[in-house]
């Protein structure tokens, strides 16, 4: 009996029998199959790396803004299910790394995102990625470098004025002690807010303004509302770290006596609530004695008002003004107003006869201010504009000085003791 | 795998039963039958991609309508779908850093096997068609061309950040199956011609390669 024909039939079966067996390379464990079915492929994937994109080559990042978020563009895998390894490195051969993330998973925006923890400040590192997908682990992309900026620290400004309780005018000047710093600070700023609360939740105004030489200051730009409190406080910041400070402790004053120019009754001149301001008082010096003979100068930045022609006649057929002095009194809670003296070019910003008893019946106002007597630091008003008393032959330009408020002078009935010209700070 | 299994039980099967049947069946034509055979084949394959291949077979009667046979030979190029995806998904991110970047891929296999062949009868003609079916193992490889500009970049692609996997580059043997049939036609005494169409299905883990061989030998009995 020849057996070659069975033994060959028995090797083919076992030929099949492994046939079936090389279905499967890795064989897994069943209680595996299920997770590793579809999963688990003896043919690794071809991977391509991802490029990295921010931070930029060379990207300059402030230490304030970290921490620092690495984006890649995706690279690409046959095989799904990529996660990225992201190195981050002192050097460039990455001999020491500062930090490592790993098994990032691949996002399906296209850009793949891992966010850093706090790197050293004042330091350049270097970072590269690379993805690893289907059993593959692919090469790292080009390295990029960015540098992390200096640490920066600001402390608080100390409030000068107005302190908490003062009584000031519509446009207080808000002042403050420059603040303490540590590190390269470059250029500061100061913030200003103005708010109706000691939360801040209603800021009214706010500003920034360069640090001054010693301290820094700003004027508000409008006028606030009469007879309110209001709270302000002020922080400095460093845009160049972009460190910001912890604002000063909240200071608050009240506006009792300031004056809303859109409620002034204007008894000569226009109404100068619409007027640009475009100068500010820099001084008030003024005397109501007779024998002063009832001084009034008010200092001002000469914004180059033009000038208008002398409609009033006189021996210079050339004559111009170019601004008026200006006064408000309050009367019975009510601001009356008016353009007073003239004001020449070369002719200084002192006029005569403003005095006490003089300043009212004299302005050619009208009631009641024609009534009026000063008494004797009472707050009255003063503002600059340009020609205003003679509307409108001789008009020019509609714009005029700040309002401020400045205790009435008389030295025949109480002599000074202490400061006769108050400079405005700003 | 189960698919494999089955193909080969029922032609087992088939053998066995047809063996036991015809143990004493003396073949029709009444001619002498020499007890073994070898062939070369040749032709060309198509499915997933079109080729050529070439091959020999050799095998003897088992019973008077069953050989037994071994086969081995070469299909110059098997590539399925999944190669193709997988190389235009690197040289679609290559395109992104160098514009104009093409792939070319092969995958030549040389295959193994063997299996049963049952002969058909048709009354006194010459003409002898056959069914088969068989398993064996195929080694195939992974021939992957990246061109830049006409410049092959395939050596340098860690320069451009991107690393072949085995699903493209290198080599793997998986294991296959073959079913078909044919026509064989004696000539002389112990020549003969074979006209043969035979399905071979190669189990490449990721996804299986199919090549249809169609193509004609010639073989002598002896």
């Amino acid at each position: 009996m020849n057996r070659f024909p069975a033994v060959c039939a028995l090797a083919v079966l076992a030929l099949a029998g492994a046939v079936a067996a090389c279905g499967r390379k890795s064989p897994v464990a069943p209680s595996e199959a299920g997770a590793a079915a579809g999963a688990a492929s003896p043919l690794t994937a071809s991977v391509g790396a991802p490029r990295p994109l921010a931070p930029a080559a060379g990207a300059q990042i402030r230490n304030a803004d970290q921490p620092v978020t690495l984006i890649a563009t995706n690279g690409f895998s046959t095989k799904p299910g990529a996660v990225y390894t992201f190195e981050v490195a002192t050097d460039a051969a990455f001999a020491t790394k500062v930090q490592t993330k790993e098994n990032v998973q691949e996002s399906g925006s296209g850009k793949t995102s891992v966010q850093l923890g706090a790197l050293a400040a004042a330091r350049d590192y270097y970072w590269h990625v690379r993805s690893t997908a289907g059993g593959t682990t692919g090469v790292f992309s080009q390295t990029f470098k960015f540098t992390i900026g200096p640490a920066v620290s600001l402390g608080a400004p100390s409030p000068i004025a107005p302190l908490n309780g003062s009584q000031t005018g519509a446009r207080p000047t808000l002042r403050v002690g420059n603040v303490s710093r540590s590190g390269p600070a470059g250029a500061l700023t100061y913030v200003f807010e103005v708010a109706t609360s000691s939360a801040f939740t209603t800021v009214v105004a706010s500003a920034t303004v360069p640090e001054g030489a010693a301290e820094t200051g700003f004027e508000l730009p409008a006028d606030l509302p009469a007879n309110t409190t209001f709270f302000w406080r002020a922080a400095a910041s460093d845009a160049s770290s972009g460190v910001a400070g912890p604002p000063s402790a909240a200071q608050s004053f009240t506006t009792s006596l300031a004056i809303d120019l859109a409620r002034v009754v204007y008894l000569r001149g226009p109404n100068l609530s619409t007027w640009k301001q475009t100068g500010r008082i820099i001084a008030i010096d003024q005397d109501g004695s007779a024998a002063a003979n009832g001084y009034m100068c008010i200092s001002f930045t000469d914004p180059g008002w033009p000038g208008a022609k002398w409609i009033y006649g006189g021996d210079d057929p050339n004559f111009e003004i170019f601004a008026n002095q200006w006064y408000f009194a309050n009367i019975n809670g009510i601001w009356y107003a008016g353009a007073g003296e003239w004001l020449y070019r070369g002719g200084g910003t002192c006029k005569a006869g403003q005095g006490t008893r003089t300043i009212g019946p004299d302005s050619g106002f009208g009631e009641p201010f024609t009534s009026w007597v000063p008494r004797v630091g009472e707050l009255v008003g003063y503002a600059v504009t340009a020609s205003a008393r003679a509307l409108p032959q001789m008009a020019t330009v509609q714009e005029r000085t700040d309002v401020v408020l400045y205790p009435w002078h008389d030295t025949s009935i109480q002599p000074f003791h202490g400061q006769t010209v108050i400079e405005f700070a700003r | 795998m189960k698919h494999a299994l089955t193909v080969i039980a029922i032609s087992t099967a088939l053998a066995a039963g047809t063996a036991q049947a015809q143990t004493t069946t003396v073949p029709p034509t009444g001619e002498p039958r020499a007890g073994r055979y070898v062939a070369g084949l040749g032709g060309w394959t198509f499915g997933d991609k079109g080729s050529q291949f070439f091959g020999v077979e050799g095998g003897f009667a088992w019973t008077p309508d069953l050989d037994v046979f071994v086969e081995g030979g070469r299909v110059r190029d098997a590539a399925g779908q999944g190669i193709h995806d997988a190389a235009n998904i690197v040289a679609t991110g290559l395109a992104r850093i160098q514009p104009g970047v093409i792939v070319e891929t092969r995958q030549p296999a040389v295959f193994f096997g063997g299996g049963l062949r049952y002969r058909l009868r048709l009354g006194h003609s010459r003409a002898e068609p056959f069914l088969l079916g068989g398993a064996g193992f195929s080694r195939v490889e992974q021939d992957v061309t990246f061109l830049a500009g006409g410049t092959d970049i395939t050596g340098t692609l860690d320069q451009w950040g991107v690393v072949l996997g085995t699903d493209l580059s290198g080599s793997f043997t998986a294991g296959h199956i073959v079913a078909g049939g044919g026509l064989v036609m004696p000539f002389g005494r112990q020549t003969f011609l074979e006209v043969s169409y035979r399905l071979m299905r190669i189990f490449a883990e990721d996804e299986g390669i199919t090549a249809n061989r169609g193509g004609l030998g010639f073989g002598i009995r002896f």
